[in-house]
C-alpha cells in the first residue's frame, strides 16, 4: 500500500523554516560543539524538527527558542556521562594573550584585557553558569525564551543567570595579573561528549 | 588583581565562537546543508522516537541506568522493547557468533537506527564499518567503527516484533590511542535500563595479544566476552555494574596469546 501523499504545505513550511533558521542554529551549535560537528548537529536537529513540525510555535521568538531547545537536546543526546541531562558547557573563541595592555592605553586595549580576563574566568564557571550566560548574552534570548530552552521556569532561569553573572565577575576579579596568564588564554575545554543512558 | 575595564558583556560577545564560522558554513543553500535538507524531507516525517524531545514517559523509563564511557560516546536507547523478561531469559554467558549475512544485517540496522535517532555523528556513522558482532540468546550485539577511534554500539533484542528494541551508544574518544598488545580499555562500561530491565556491559579495545576476556560477576558467574578484531564486548542482565559499583572501574580477567592471564581493571 502506498503512503498517503505528503501535504505540500508542510514541506514548504519546513523549507522556509530551514532557510530562515539554518544560520541561527549553526551559531547556536558552534557555541557548544567543535566546528567540525556543527553541520551534523544542525542536520540532526532539523530532522527532529521535520518530524515535530506540527509543534512549531507560531510566535517567531518562541519558535527560535523551540529550535534551540531541540538543538540543545540533540547535543545532549550525543554525549555520554553522568551529566547528560544536566547543563551543556559553552566554549568561547580563542583570544591571543600576546599583547598585554599597558596603563593608559586605549579602549581597544582595555577590551583585549577584558577578553583575556573573561576567557580565563569563563573556564572556571560551571557548565550551568556558562549555559545561562551564553543563552542570555550570546544567543540573545529573553529569560522566558532561555527558560523554555532549558525546560525550567523563567524565575529559575533569572536566578541562575544572576548567579552566573556574579560568579563570572568574581572569577574575573580574582584572576592573577595578565603577565601570569599562558600565551593563549584559557578556553572552555572541548565537550567531553559523555552521557548516561 | 585585574578588573576588566570594559564591561563583561562586551568582552563576552567579542569571544563568541560563532564569529569563527565561515559564510559558506552558514548558507543553507551551500552543498552540504542543501543535501541535508533534501535527505530530511525525503525521510519519514513520523514522530521521532529519539533525540530532540522525548515526549512519552515510558521512553524515559528506558533511560534509567548509567552507561559510563571512557571515550566520547553517546548513549542511545530506543524504545519498543517487546521482548522484555522473556528475551532476557534467553541470554547466555558465552557468546555465539553471527553469520556474515546476519552480522551485516545487524550492523546496517544499527547504523540506520542511530542515524534515524539524530545523534550528531551522522558522517562518522555512514563511514564506519562492522568491527565486532555476537549473539547471546535472542540478543545481538554489534560494534561499528572506523580507524580514527569512532565506534558505535547496538545491543538488540532480535525477538522484538519490530525494529526499535535497542540499546546503544556511539562517539569518538577525545584522546584515542591504539591499545598496547596486552592492554584492554573500555569505550562503554556500566549499566543501562531498558523497559524496566537493566543490563550491564563492558565494550572496548583489546591489544593484539589479548585472546580472551572474562568478567567474574556476582550475579551471573563468569561472563565471557567476544574478542575479535582488536575489540572485546560482553554484557549481562541486571545492574550489577551500576553507577556506584562501576564508578571506580571493574576487574576483567584477560588471557594472552602466550597462555598466561592477568586481571585488568577497566574504568570509565
Amino acid at each position: 500500500m502506498s503512503s498517503p501523499p505528503r501535504a505540500p504545505d508542510r514541506e514548504t513550511r519546513f523549507r522556509t523554516l530551514y532557510a530562515e533558521s539554518y544560520a541561527d542554529l549553526c551559531r547556536f551549535a558552534a557555541r557548544r560543539v567543535p566546528p567540525s560537528r556543527v553541520e551534523d548537529v544542525v542536520a540532526d536537529a532539523f530532522l527532529v524538527v521535520w518530524r515535530r513540525l506540527d509543534d512549531l510555535p507560531a510566535d517567531l521568538d518562541d519558535a527560535r527558542a523551540w529550535l534551540f531547545g531541540i538543538t540543545r537536546r540533540t547535543i545532549l543526546n550525543s554525549r555520554r556521562g553522568v551529566a547528560r541531562q544536566q547543563a551543556l558547557a559553552v566554549r568561547l573563541a580563542e583570544v591571543a594573550a600576546t599583547q598585554h595592555p599597558q596603563a593608559g592605553q586605549s579602549w581597544a586595549d582595555d577590551l583585549v584585557a577584558s577578553r583575556l580576563d573573561v576567557a580565563a574566568g569563563w573556564q572556571r564557571l560551571s557548565a550551568v553558569h556558562q549555559e545561562s550566560l551564553a543563552l542570555a548574552v550570546l544567543d540573545e534570548l529573553t529569560s522566558h525564551q532561555a527558560a523554555r530552552v532549558l525546560g525550567i521556569s523563567p524565575v529559575a532561569f533569572r536566578l541562575r543567570l544572576s548567579r552566573a553573572r556574579r560568579a563570572l565577575r568574581l572569577h574575573v576579579d580574582s584572576l592573577p595579573q595578565l603577565a601570569q596568564l599562558p600565551r593563549r588564554a584559557a578556553l572552555a575545554p572541548p565537550l567531553t561528549d559523555r552521557i548516561s543512558s | 588583581m585585574t578588573t576588566p575595564r570594559t564591561d563583561l558583556v562586551t568582552a563576552l560577545r567579542s569571544l563568541d565562537p560563532a564569529h569563527e564560522l565561515e559564510t559558506l558554513t552558514l548558507d543553507p543553500r551551500s552543498p552540504g546543508p542543501d543535501a541535508a535538507l533534501e535527505r530530511i524531507i525525503a525521510s519519514d516525517p513520523a514522530p521521532s522516537r529519539l533525540a530532540g524531545e522525548r515526549r512519552t514517559p515510558s521512553r524515559r523509563l528506558l533511560v534509567g541506568g548509567v552507561i559510563v564511557a571512557t571515550t566520547t560516546v553517546a548513549a542511545v536507547v530506543l524504545p519498543q522493547f517487546y521482548g522484555g523478561n522473556q528475551a532476557f531469559a534467553t541470554w547466555t554467558a558465552s557468546p555465539s557468533g553471527l553469520t556474515k549475512a546476519e552480522a551485516a544485517e545487524t550492523a546496517e540496522n544499527c547504523r540506520k537506527e542511530l542515524l534515524d535517532g539524530g545523534t550528531g555523528y551522522s558522517a562518522a556513522l555512514r563511514a564506519s564499518q562492522p568491527a565486532l558482532a555476537e549473539r547471546r540468546g535472542a540478543w545481538s550485539l554489534v560494534v561499528l567503527a572506523d580507524d580514527g577511534g569512532f565506534s558505535a554500539l547496538c545491543v538488540r533484542d532480535e525477538s522484538a516484533v519490530s525494529m526499535g528494541g535497542m540499546f546503544g551508544g556511539l562517539g569518538t574518544p577525545t584522546d584515542f590511542v591504539t591499545s598496547a598488545p596486552r592492554e584492554i580499555d573500555a569505550t562503554d562500561l556500566g549499566s543501562g535500563g531498558i523497559d524496566g530491565e537493566s543490563l550491564s556491559l563492558a565494550v572496548g579495545h583489546a591489544g593484539s595479544e589479548v585472546t580472551a576476556v572474562v568478567a567474574h560477576t556476582r550475579t551471573h558467574g563468569d561472563v565471557e566476552a567476544t574478542v575479535s578484531g582488536g575489540r572485546y564486548a560482553l554484557w549481562f542482565p541486571g545492574d550489577e555494574w551500576n553507577d556506584d559499583t562501576a564508578r571506580d572501574g571493574v576487574d576483567l580477567e584477560v588471557t594472552y596469546s602466550d597462555g598466561t592471564s592477568a586481571t585488568q581493571r577497566v574504568a570509565p
